[in-house]
């Protein structure tokens, strides 16, 4: 094999796990905190791509704008929908994956009907391409890992602060928190705040290289799903591992598998499973009763 | 006794069914309820156990096509060909699951929605299975020279199956095997320590569930005469879950009727256009959940005085057992 492809595709590999590890570390801040499943973070990542086409694309503005946009607009989306929805079904972890499942359902069919099914491109934010001996990358795909690499550093800083401290007590132990003087709701709306609003910041970032599409947060939604399986269930850095793991097998896997290669993906799950059954970083989760 | 005198009644009613509804129309919709009914059951079965699965569709398309192949390209007769589908529906199960059990019950819930989804991708892109525009000419059941076409005959075909699918189930869930089912449902720890062996139950729910999901694949891939691997997506695992949520989830049997037939009867009334349906589903779920989180079954807890009027009536009617 060519050196040459083969940073080729280390850098498309990188490129496509930042984009997952981003959602994905979203979904397990508030697997992790809340104990709940969102199955709506798909759709938040297609809302954030489009609420960056609408403000970058038609309104021409920076696209540092949409950036901070799609990240404010999920995260309000997410906090209405954990105040009005979630909240009123803590009858059991089911009745709150169905709810979760019930609005991804209403917003991606309403984005179908308004968006339609065709792609929607955006003009290149940073123009040309960066030639690195001999591998070819465009500046847009560099951008995103730069964005990537620094939106997990943020998470990561934000869980230092008086704010993100709280939010991890409530992850170790609700009562407890409570008994400080931690008021468990709000931290309930502030993580689902956040944890929405990575999945829409990663939605616009990923506009300029892939574009933006009604139905992209369905499949997304399934690598997320795998990316948090293999790492293991609100295991932080195991998500961010497998989410760069299968970034890389996918971009090798479909120079040399082809159309197989989600199978090949998928498949593997099993073994992995088989003998880690928690994934590569996690416990076994127990879902509360 | 009134039970049973209540059940016969409903029984005989759905037999003599077709002599009053001369509409095909909604003959196959009333079929379409019989066959989401069994799928929810299975569902509810492993919901017994606190599973919950997010691949019915995954297993059911299993049934149909290996029933379907079976039919089509080795000749077999639809009378085997059916509990084959079941058989070749349970054993995926029991291998999938004998894997993703080990993880707990959310690992269970992620790879039976990615193991409905490999399912749908295999049914798709390998051209054995008739690729994306599916498996067409699948030939109806034959009992001699009697050739299953009318809708009425499949009404009768699945309603056998429907009610030897509550029966099966209510054996089941009336058994040794059921109790420890309920045990486990009400606390994992406590059947643990009464000595349940938690990973061999669970499984059991699954692969009893997927077999009967399996059946009726069968039943669907005859019925309909074609397959199409997009019929199987995550969206129609979804629906069976809305099914059984709807009915009330605490009903095991009765949960998934009642709500496949509101959900598959509300939409004809409403009369609302197709695209518009899943947002209508979704919004009447959310609502549901908020504010009847047991079901429509459960509307009588919920509501006393409408409960006491429903047993009032009852009692008129010699319905409902005069004590209580």
């Amino acid at each position: 094999m060519e050196l040459g492809l083969f940073f080729q595709c280390l850098v498309n590999g990188v490129a496509i796990g930042g984009i997952y590890a981003v959602v994905a570390a979203g979904l397990t801040l508030v697997l992790g905190t809340m104990k709940i499943m969102n199955f709506a973070q798909g759709q938040f990542y297609m809302l954030g791509a489009f609420v960056g086409y609408g403000l970058c694309e038609v309104l021409h503005l920076p696209y540092a704008v949409g950036l901070i946009a799609a990240f404010v607009a999920m995260a309000l989306l997410g906090a209405i929908l954990q105040r009005f929805v979630i909240r009123y079904t803590y009858e059991g972890f089911f009745h709150t994956v169905l709810a979760t499942i019930a609005f991804a359902t209403i917003v991606g069919q309403i984005s179908v009907i308004t968006f339609g099914k065709t792609d929607r491109f955006m003009s290149p934010v940073v123009k040309g391409r960066t030639v690195l001996g001999g591998i070819v990358m465009s500046n847009d795909k560099l951008l995103l890992i730069v964005l990537g690499v620094i939106l997990i550093a943020a998470l990561h800083y934000f869980m230092k602060t008086k704010i993100g401290k709280a939010v991890r007590a409530v992850t170790e132990n609700q009562e407890t928190a409570g008994l400080q003087g931690i008021n468990s709701r709000q931290i309930f709306i502030i993580t689902m705040a956040v944890g929405c609003g990575l999945a829409g910041i990663a939605g616009a970032l990923i506009l300029p290289v892939l574009g933006a599409r009604a139905d992209m947060g369905v499949s997304i939604f399934i690598k997320i799903l795998l990316v948090i399986i293999i790492g293991g269930m609100g295991s932080m850095p195991g998500a961010l591992l497998a989410a760069l793991i299968i970034g890389l097998i996918e971009s090798f896997g479909y120079q040399f598998v082809g159309g197989y290669n989600e199978l090949v993906l998928t498949c593997s799950l099993l073994p992995l499973l088989y003998f880690r059954p928690g994934g590569l970083l996690g416990k076994p989760f127990a879902i509360p009763e | 006794m009134r039970k049973k005198s209540l059940i016969a009644c409903a029984l005989i009613l759905l037999v003599l069914l077709p002599l009053v509804v001369k509409n095909p129309y909604i003959l196959h919709l009333v079929i379409y309820t019989c066959m989401y009914s069994v799928l929810g059951m299975s569902f509810s079965m492993m919901w017994k156990n606190r599973l919950i699965t997010a691949g019915t569709a995954g297993f059911w398309a299993v049934g149909g096509y290996t029933s379907a192949l079976l039919v089509t390209k080795l000749a077999v007769p639809f009378w085997l060909a059916m509990p084959a589908g079941g058989v070749a529906s349970a054993l995926f199960a029991l291998f999938i699951f004998s894997i993703a059990l080990r993880g707990g019950p959310l690992v269970f819930f992620s790879v039976s929605l990615v193991s409905a989804f490999i399912v749908m991708e295999v049914l798709g892109t390998v051209s054995f299975f008739g690729g994306w525009e599916g498996l067409l000419d699948i030939p109806g059941p034959r009992i001699g020279p009697y050739l299953f076409f009318t809708k009425t005959s499949f009404y009768y075909m699945v309603l056998a199956i429907l009610v030897l699918n509550i029966l099966a189930f209510h054996a089941l869930y009336t058994s040794r095997i059921g109790r420890a089912w309920t045990a486990i449902g009400s606390s994992t720890r406590l059947a643990e320590v009464q000595g349940v062996n938690i990973y061999r139950y669970r499984l059991a729910a699954s692969v009893i569930g997927c077999f009967w999901a399996g059946v009726i694949g069968s039943f669907y891939a005859h019925y309909q005469n074609l397959l199409i691997p997009t019929t199987f997506s995550f969206l129609c695992s979804i629906y069976v879950q809305m099914y059984a949520l709807i009915g009330g989830l605490n009903y095991f049997i009765a949960g998934p009727i009642v709500g496949s037939f509101v959900m598959v009867f509300l939409p004809e009334l409403l009369r609302a256009g197709q695209e518009y349906q899943p947002i209508f589903f979704g919004a009447l779920l959310i609502l549901i959940i908020i504010f009847l989180p047991g079901g429509l079954l459960s509307i009588g807890e919920r509501l006393p005085w409408l409960g006491r009027l429903g047993g009032r009536i009852g009692r008129r009617l010699r319905l409902v057992s005069t004590k209580s």
